[in-house]
């Protein structure tokens, strides 16, 4: 069966250009090739992942899993990789000194690229697990808020059934 | 000579901020104003246009400042401790909750952005946004002076030849698509990847060219992941940071502009399909129907199996095209530069009134 489409769709500001007969055309043809290939369900992936579902008020949690799962968030992201060059006695040294200071720092930047490149690998990775952790948690929440309340109908029909 | 320097936060060529920061320059100079650009991080392809905000001191008799406004930055703490009274350009701060789940440090950047803003207001004497959308936060932090001042478009940097080499590789493609703006989640990238899905339907041979920055090094990799779920990857053109010619070159191979974006300031790219004959086809998100006016066609729900029909009538209707673009170019006329030149000089001579 063709699902009905809504025309409701586009938006064009321009008196001669009749919005409402090209979907109905569009209609038309999205109706035909439903028709000859089935409809594509095809359901699609966001990339933001699932938000921290933050601690429950109405039922009772373990605030363990609440307070790593927190920190997790919070700082799954968070890699120091500046590179740090103090001054030492070798950098104070005339003419070698600065010389010292720019070969240190060409050194330090050739590893910090490839240390970058195994970290943004690593906060990739951080965020999809930190995600389906939040995910799961939220389904733990509404599963828990649907057990309580199976639970209270159920000791509800059972008070029922005694009177 | 009346100094009034601009700030910026992050000057890159090409960038719509630093473009329109280098263009008020001119603009200052020509009146006789001694001006120049400081920024927080600087591009070193212009970093001979541009100092570090670090070494700027205020000279004598240095009173006003123009500062643009678009994220939380130490440029905006220092000028906030400072005397200086501003002409505040407000790009827009970005919403926090685009990245809250993905990059909490640039969530909280934005949040900074917005509080900053607020205290900006009381050394700011007159508050501009680049579009009535940005207008509306200006009102409602409660600045005393606000206006509308577009971004222009610089003829002169769309009026370009095209690159062969790019024209030659595209040879047997079928139509394509085009976006472009940095790879970040509120741009939705993915979202154009998912239209594409459907427009290979129709169309086998179709292409998306996505062209910016891979801004976000998670969101670029994960596009390209989950272009290739969709296998769909064959078909999209990463082109990342390109040069000028380069980008009008994409704009003169495509067929149409698809914008899913659903946080705009501005949308210079709008303005610039609009000016180069590309029909623009675009989710009616934040400032987008107000840079758009009465031209382009505007979509109100993510519906990729129509849009993607929508997509086939641009393409292949002629008539359709040629009235879209047609009205596109009466549109961007409002956006070149003699018209925001004389916005600019109308807001400047009020303010020294």
């Amino acid at each position: 069966m063709v699902q009905e489409i809504s025309d409701d769709l586009i938006e064009i500001h321009d008196p001669e250009i009749n919005a409402a007969e090209i979907m109905a055309h569009i209609r038309e043809q999205i109706a035909q090739r439903r028709k000859e290939q089935g409809r594509d369900q095809r359901v699609f992936p966001s990339f933001g992942g699932t938000a921290y579902p933050g601690e429950p008020t109405d039922i009772p949690y373990d605030p363990n899993l609440y307070h790593h799962l927190r920190l997790a968030n919070e700082t799954f992201a968070n890699v120091e990789t500046a590179a740090q060059l103090p001054a030492t006695r070798a950098t104070q040294l005339p003419i070698f000194g600065a010389l010292w200071v720019r070969v240190r720092a060409y050194l330090h930047r050739i590893i910090l690229f490839y240390v970058n490149r195994a970290l943004t690998h690593q906060v990739n990775v951080n965020r999809h697990l930190i995600s389906v952790s939040n995910q799961l948690t939220a389904a733990n929440q509404n599963q828990h808020r649907q057990i309580r309340a199976l639970e209270s109908e159920l000791a509800s029909l059972r008070a029922q059934k005694e009177r | 000579m009346t100094t009034l320097n601009q700030f910026i936060i992050g000057a890159t060529l090409g960038d719509a901020i630093t473009d329109e920061a280098l263009l008020l320059q001119r603009w200052l100079r020509e009146l006789g104003f001694a001006s120049e650009i400081f920024a927080q991080y600087i591009d070193p392809a212009i970093q001979h246009l541009i100092r570090p905000f670090t070494t700027w001191q205020p000279r004598a008799g240095e009173t006003r400042a123009i500062y643009h406004h678009s994220i939380g930055s130490a440029v905006a703490e220092r000028l906030i401790a400072s005397a200086l009274e501003l002409i505040l350009i407000y790009h827009n701060v970005t919403p926090p909750e685009f990245f809250a789940t993905t990059d909490p440090a640039l969530s909280r950047e934005m949040i900074e952005g917005r509080a900053q803003l607020s205290a900006l207001r009381a050394q700011t004497l007159l508050a501009l946004a680049d579009s009535p959308f940005n207008e509306q936060d200006l009102i409602a932090e409660k600045f005393r002076a606000t206006g509308v001042l577009p971004i222009a478009l610089d003829e002169a940097r769309v009026n370009l030849p095209v690159n062969p080499d790019l024209i030659a590789r595209a040879r047997d493609a079928g139509p394509s698509l085009l976006f472009a703006g940095r790879q970040v989640p509120n741009k939705k990238q993915e979202d154009l990847i998912k239209l594409l899905y459907f427009y290979r339907q129709i169309e086998p041979r179709a292409r998306l060219y996505l062209v910016g920055d891979a801004w976000m090094p998670a969101y670029a990799h994960w596009l390209k992941d989950f272009a290739r779920d969709l296998a769909c990857d064959d078909a999209i053109i990463f082109a990342g940071k390109t040069s000028q010619p380069d980008l009008v070159t994409y704009y003169r191979m495509a067929r149409v502009y698809v914008s899913m974006s659903e946080h705009e300031g501005f949308g210079k790219p709008l303005i610039e399909s609009m000016y180069l004959g590309l029909p623009v086809l675009a989710y009616a998100a934040a400032s987008v129907p107000g840079t758009l006016g009465d031209a382009g066609i505007l979509f109100q729900r993510k519906d990729y199996e129509m849009l993607a029909q929508v997509v086939n009538v641009l393409v292949c209707d002629q008539a359709l095209r040629a009235r879209v673009i047609a009205r596109q170019r009466a549109r961007v006329h409002e956006f070149l530069e003699p018209q925001v030149r004389a916005k600019w000089q109308t807001f400047l001579r009020d303010l020294i009134a």
